[in-house]
C-alpha cells in the first residue's frame, strides 16, 4: 500500500466524513488546532529563551522546564490530535502540498533537536542548571527549537491557503 | 462615517493588490498567525505569572516584563498584516459581529496589559488572560465562520 493509497483510505473513513461534511466539525477542529498552537509554541518558546539565557536567568533551567511542561504537554496534545483529525479529512490534498511536507520535515527536526537535548545536553544539567547563560549546546538547542516552530507556524498557514 | 472610511479603504490600491494576489494573502496570513502565536505566548506567561500559577514565589515582574515584550513583538507582526489582510473585505468585516468582538477584545486586552503593567494583582492577571483568550476565540470565529 503506497502513502497515497493510505491517504485515500483515510479520506474514506467516518472521521473524515465528520470533518468535511458536518456543519461545524471542520471549524471546531481548526479552532482547537489554533488554540493548541498558541498554547504549545507559546509556552515552549519560554523554555527556549531560558536556554538562550534571555529570561528568568536566576531560575534553574530544570525548574523552568518543570513549571512549563504541563502547559507544553497540553498544548502539543491539542495541536497534534486536532492536526491529525484535519489531516484525515484532507489527506490526499495535504500529501501533495509542498508546505505540508516542509511542515512535517521541520516538526521532525524539532523532535530530533528535543531528543538530542534530552539524551546528551540535559545529562550534564546538574553542572549548569543554575547558570544564567547555559552552555553552547543548550543555547543551540534553544535557537534551533525557536527557529523550527516559527517555520512550522508559517508553513502551516501557507499550507491552508494553497490546499483548499 | 465609518462605512465611508471602510469603503474608501476597500477601494485603495493596497486592497486591490492584496485581494488579487493569493500568494501575498497567504504570506500575510502566515505572518499574522506567527504574531498570534507570540501574543498568546506572552499573554499566557505574563498573566499566569500574575495569577501565581506559573512560577509562584518569583517576582511577578520577571514574568510580566518579558511577557509584555513578546506580546508587543507579536502585535508588531499581527497589526500591520491584519490591516492589510482585511483591506479587500473591509466593508464586510466592519459589519461582522466576530470582527467587532475581535477588535474590542484587542483594545481592552492591550489596555489592561500595557496600561496596568505595574499593577501585578491576581485580578489584573485574570482579566488580562480572559481578554487575550477572548481575542483568540473571536479571531478563530471570524476566520472560520465569516
Amino acid at each position: 500500500m503506497t502513502l497515497l493509497q493510505i491517504c485515500e483510505w483515510l479520506e474514506s473513513t467516518r472521521l473524515a466524513e465528520l470533518v468535511t461534511q458536518s456543519l461545524y466539525g471542520f471549524q471546531i477542529v481548526v479552532a482547537v488546532h489554533l488554540m493548541g498552537l498558541g498554547l504549545s509554541v507559546g509556552t515552549v518558546i519560554w523554555f527556549d529563551l531560558r536556554l538562550l539565557g534571555k529570561v528568568l536567568q536566576t531560575t534553574p533551567v530544570s525548574e523552568v522546564y518543570r513549571r512549563l511542561a504541563p502547559w507544553m504537554l497540553a498544548g502539543f496534545t491539542m495541536m497534534f490530535a486536532s492536526g491529525a483529525v484535519i489531516f484525515v479529512g484532507f489527506a490526499t490534498a495535504a500529501y501533495a502540498n509542498p508546505y505540508f511536507r516542509v511542515k512535517l520535515a521541520v516538526i521532525a527536526l524539532a523532535g530530533v533537536n528535543a531528543v538530542l537535548f534530552h539524551f546528551f545536553t540535559q545529562r550534564r544539567l546538574a553542572g549548569w542548571d543554575a547558570w544564567a547563560y547555559p552552555p553552547a549546546a543548550a543555547r543551540v538547542a534553544g535557537a534551533v527549537s525557536i527557529a523550527s516552530w516559527i517555520v512550522v507556524v508559517l508553513a502551516g498557514r501557507m499550507m491552508s491557503y494553497t490546499m483548499f | 462615517m465609518m462605512d465611508a472610511a471602510l469603503s474608501w479603504y476597500q477601494n485603495t490600491a493596497l486592497a486591490s493588490t492584496v485581494g488579487s494576489s493569493p500568494t501575498l494573502t497567504a504570506m500575510l496570513s502566515a505572518l499574522h498567525a506567527l504574531g498570534f502565536t507570540f501574543v498568546m505566548g506572552g499573554a499566557l506567561f505574563a498573566n499566569l505569572g500574575r495569577l501565581g500559577v506559573l512560577f509562584p514565589g518569583r517576582p511577578v515582574r520577571d514574568l510580566t516584563i518579558p511577557g509584555s515584550k513578546l506580546i508587543a513583538l507579536g502585535l508588531a507582526f499581527s497589526l500591520p498584516t491584519g490591516l492589510m489582510l482585511v483591506a479587500p473585505r473591509a466593508t464586510a468585516a466592519g459589519h461582522n459581529t466576530f470582527f467587532g468582538l475581535k477588535m474590542l477584545f484587542l483594545v481592552l486586552a492591550a489596555a489592561v496589559q500595557f496600561g496596568l503593567l505595574r499593577r501585578d494583582t491576581r485580578a489584573i492577571g485574570a482579566a488580562g488572560l480572559a481578554l487575550w483568550l477572548g481575542l483568540a476565540a473571536a479571531a478563530c470565529a471570524f476566520i472560520l465562520l465569516e
